[in-house]
């Protein structure tokens, strides 16, 4: 078995190397999706354990579908990771507040972002 | 011989004469023409205008002597001044006042004398016009009415001197107010120029605010002709003012309300103001309370205000672009560091050594970018104000505390000691920031310190002001550097941060984050060699002082170092997670992130909950905040070996019944399985027991438990 995570961020690359680390390092099962909307549809159909978010997008900008997210009954108790590239701590404290489980800084170590999704999945 | 006696007036008539400014002056032919006069009509040789001074007669004008000044003791004058009508000696031989006179027995041989005293226009007697002769004489009475008339002229003279002075004293005093009022209109008209043109409007405002002056930009800034303002009451405006959040400004809150009732400055207010059919405009508004010597409360108060609209609009724009930047620089480096982060992982396949050592340059070099992007970020908003603080009810010993401990792994590796000597004190300061500096101050001293040496953190409170000194016994700071390196990329040495990993801006974010605070940081030498970096940063007048000192020294296990303050607000909002108990079934000490993931991944499979430290110093952390069911323990681990902790335990009261597991790569030889330590412990090995069957051995000693969903290690 392995965690199931979808992860949503519009850097084609940097989906890669996160899904590849969390695939090889962890050996979880990873989706992807490269835009909001992309990503509640396949989080909604496909029920993974946690989303991996990015703030930043064109679009549906991360707080935006942490939102929808949040509204929809079939999504709602999904925890939500943020990814960002926003690196103040009075920044990351808002994206907490907004009812993210927590927020991984970008860029990260590939080899550790299991552990920290872990950690955060798993803290109370 | 008799002197002469004193005039009752003599005072007066002193004053009188210097009045008119005249002794020791040059002589004037408007009194040489009456004495000429007089000499030729008298057929006399000697005839004198006569001034009679303190202690002496000074002649303005003289015909016939050779002097300007004789004794008043020995003069005639002297006598003539005492009557009111010609005072005429026949013969001076024949006088007893006279007769052994000096200037009679002697030079200038005084035989006949008559004198007109000089009277002035208050009746005082300044002397007299007279004339001389070296014969005995007897004058006609037409003789001495000539004398009365030339006497009448030259007090006509003295009048018009004393007029003449004070006409030219009115003229000057004339032509210096001319002058001071010419200078006060200039000075005035250069005020005026200066408020007219300001860009900054400028109002003055009776006490109860309403307003009395008005400069043009005051009216341009508030969108109303300046004359408009004038007689208008501060509050009753048409336009509404609104807080930086949006909300209705609090008219108790505007400054010339405070300047006019507590007599104070306040200054730099920024407030919206929203007008009608007017964009939104944003001001900042000072006021200061004018004050007079003779009265104790203000009896005006002068604001100004600056528009401030414009530079909110490009501060923000200049916000968003670092903002922007920032990230747009971090994207490609997060692929970059990911990508690099794999490789040199393995987890795409082994690859040779040197391609390892250049791959692990890269990632090195991939974190030093990123950190010198944070630090230039972090800089930048905190210089342009922008980086607000978030403060709150800080208990500064528990935060160096916890900084300490996260900065323990790195202190080991280094071989150096961290202490924290700190005053248990309650602070209203950003923890978040003030962190920061901490974190920033004691891994410079780690960098810096050589193997053994300890570094202490000092705190104290005092008359309102928060000390922290971070003290170390590294190289210490050259004298000629202890300002330069708080500036940004000022090293000590050129190659510190190739060497040791720093942005070179450590040091200036510090110094930033405490004027933010409205304090400071320095450097001093530590006695016997070293630096400390020292900050200051006042507390606020809410702020709870020394309850108790804390020794806390991260070793002995006494993590749990809870807030002590007696006051019931501060310590609810000081008591934080670190402070509630922690249940776990197993710790897992292990330093191989992969390992442990997986390890953590089968306890969860099988509802156990655990917590997984990486090194020797975090576990001894974590194990002063929780007590375990159960350890499980790898040997090699980066900051010492896993039969340490184990020996810890045993020597730790409630931890030493804890179970412990050792999961080890070490093929243990017969010995070290004999060692005290290990004879405690269960023993596996890496390669011979898999994860798997690890996990479900722990779960036996927990007690009756059964997988709950299936994991497949990596």
């Amino acid at each position: 078995m392995s965690r199931r995570i979808l992860i949503i961020d519009d850097e084609a690359d940097i989906r890669e190397v996160a899904q590849m680390s969390l695939e090889l390092i962890a050996g979880w099962q990873v989706l992807t999706a490269s835009s909001g909307t992309e990503g509640i549809e396949l989080a909604s159909s496909q029920q993974p354990e946690a989303v991996l978010l990015d703030v930043m997008m064109p679009g549906l900008d991360g707080p935006q579908t942490l939102q929808l997210l949040q509204a929809n009954e079939r999504t709602h108790a999904i925890p939500v990771i943020f990814l960002t590239a926003k690196a103040q701590t009075s920044e990351q404290r808002l994206l907490r507040d907004l009812g993210a489980r927590g927020v991984i800084a970008k860029p990260f170590d590939p080899v550790t972002l299991a552990h920290q999704v872990v950690e955060l999945l798993d803290s109370p | 011989m008799i002197e002469a006696p004193r005039p009752s007036d003599e005072p007066l008539r002193l004053a009188s004469l210097r009045s008119l400014n005249m002794l020791d002056t040059p002589a004037e032919d408007r009194f040489d023409r009456i004495t000429r006069i007089a000499a030729l009509a008298f057929d006399l040789p000697v005839a004198l205008v006569s001034l009679v001074d303190e202690n002496r007669q000074w002649f303005k004008s003289c015909v016939g002597l050779g002097v300007r000044e004789t004794p008043r003791s020995v003069s005639f004058c002297g006598h003539a001044i005492m009557q009111s009508d010609a005072f005429v000696i026949d013969d001076a031989h024949e006088d007893p006042r006279f007769a052994d006179n000096p200037l009679v027995t002697g030079p200038p041989f005084v035989r006949f004398y008559a004198g007109q005293p000089l009277v002035d226009e208050a009746g005082h007697k300044l002397g007299t016009l007279c004339v001389i002769g070296h014969e005995p004489r007897r004058l006609t009475a037409g003789q001495i009415e000539l004398l009365g008339h030339l006497g009448r002229w030259a007090e006509e003279e003295l009048r018009t001197i004393g007029l003449e002075a004070a006409l030219r004293e009115r003229s000057e005093s004339m032509t210096r107010l001319e002058e001071v009022a010419y200078s006060l209109r200039q000075s005035e008209e250069i005020h005026r120029s200066v408020v007219t043109s300001m860009h900054e409007g400028i109002c003055t405002h009776d006490i109860d605010g309403v307003v009395t002056t008005a400069n043009p930009a005051a009216g341009r800034i508030l969108g109303v002709p300046a004359e408009e303002l004038l007689g208008r009451p501060l509050l009753d405006s048409p336009w509404r003012c609104l807080s930086e959040d949006g909300s209705p400004f609090d008219p108790a809150a505007h400054p010339v309300v405070i300047a006019s009732s507590t007599g104070e400055r306040c200054t730099d207010v920024v407030m919206a103001i929203d007008a009608p059919g007017r964009p939104l405009r944003w001001i900042t508004v000072s006021a200061h309370p004018l004050r007079r010597d003779d009265l104790e409360t203000p009896w005006a108060v002068l604001s100004t205000f600056e528009d401030v609209t414009e530079r909110r609009a490009v501060d923000q724009m200049k916000n968003e672009f670092v903002s922007v930047v920032s990230h747009e620089l971090r994207t490609p480096l997060t692929s970059i560091r990911g990508a690099l982060g794999l490789l040199a992982s393995g987890v795409l396949g082994e690859l040779p050594d040197r391609a390892g050592q250049m791959l692990d340059l890269a990632v090195s070099n991939t974190d030093r970018l990123v950190r010198l992007i944070n630090d230039i970020l972090d800089i930048e908003r905190m210089e342009s104000g922008k980086a607000d603080l978030n403060r709150g009810q800080t208990d500064v010993s528990d935060l160096v505390v916890r900084t300490l401990d996260a900065l323990r792994p790195m202190a080991e590796q280094a071989g150096v000691a961290l202490r924290s000597d700190a005053e248990h004190v309650i602070a209203w300061l950003d923890a978040d920031r003030v962190t920061q500096v901490l974190t920033n101050l004691v891994s410079n001293a780690i960098k810096f310190s050589p193997a053994g040496q300890e570094i202490v953190v000092h705190t104290a409170a005092n008359d309102g002001v928060l000390r922290l000194a971070v003290i170390d016994h590294g190289r210490g700071v050259p004298l000629d550097k202890v300002d330069a390196i708080f500036e940004r990329f000022q090293q000590v040495d050129a190659s510190d941060s190739r060497d040791k990993g720093g942005t070179g801006l450590g040091l200036a974010i510090c110094r930033s984050i405490m004027e933010q605070h409205g304090g400071s940081i320095w450097v001093e030498p530590t006695d016997g060699g070293g630096s400390t970096f020292l900050c200051e940063l006042p507390m606020r007048s809410c702020d709870t002082s020394v309850v108790r000192p804390v020794a806390h020294t991260g070793t002995t296990g006494s993590g749990t170092v809870g807030p002590r303050v007696v006051d019931d607000a501060e310590s609810s909002s000081a008591t934080g997670p670190w402070d509630e108990p922690l249940v776990v079934d197993v710790v897992l000490v292990e330093d191989d992130p992969s390992l442990a993931v997986v390890l953590v991944e089968l306890l969860a499979s099988y509802d156990m909950s655990s917590k997984t430290v990486r090194s020797l110093a975090e576990a001894r952390h974590l194990l002063g905040r929780l007590t375990p069911n159960l350890m499980l323990v790898d040997l090699g681990l980066p900051d010492g070996d896993g039969t340490e902790l184990i020996a810890w335990l045993l020597a730790n009261g409630a931890l030493a019944s804890i179970p412990v597991l050792v999961y080890t790569a070490r093929d243990l030889e017969e010995d070290d399985q004999r060692s005290v330590e290990l004879q405690h412990a269960e023993i596996h090995t890496k390669g011979r027991t898999d994860p798997q069957a690890l996990i479900s051995r722990i779960a036996e000693h927990l007690g009756d438990r059964r997988p709950s969903r299936k994991v497949t290690p990596a």
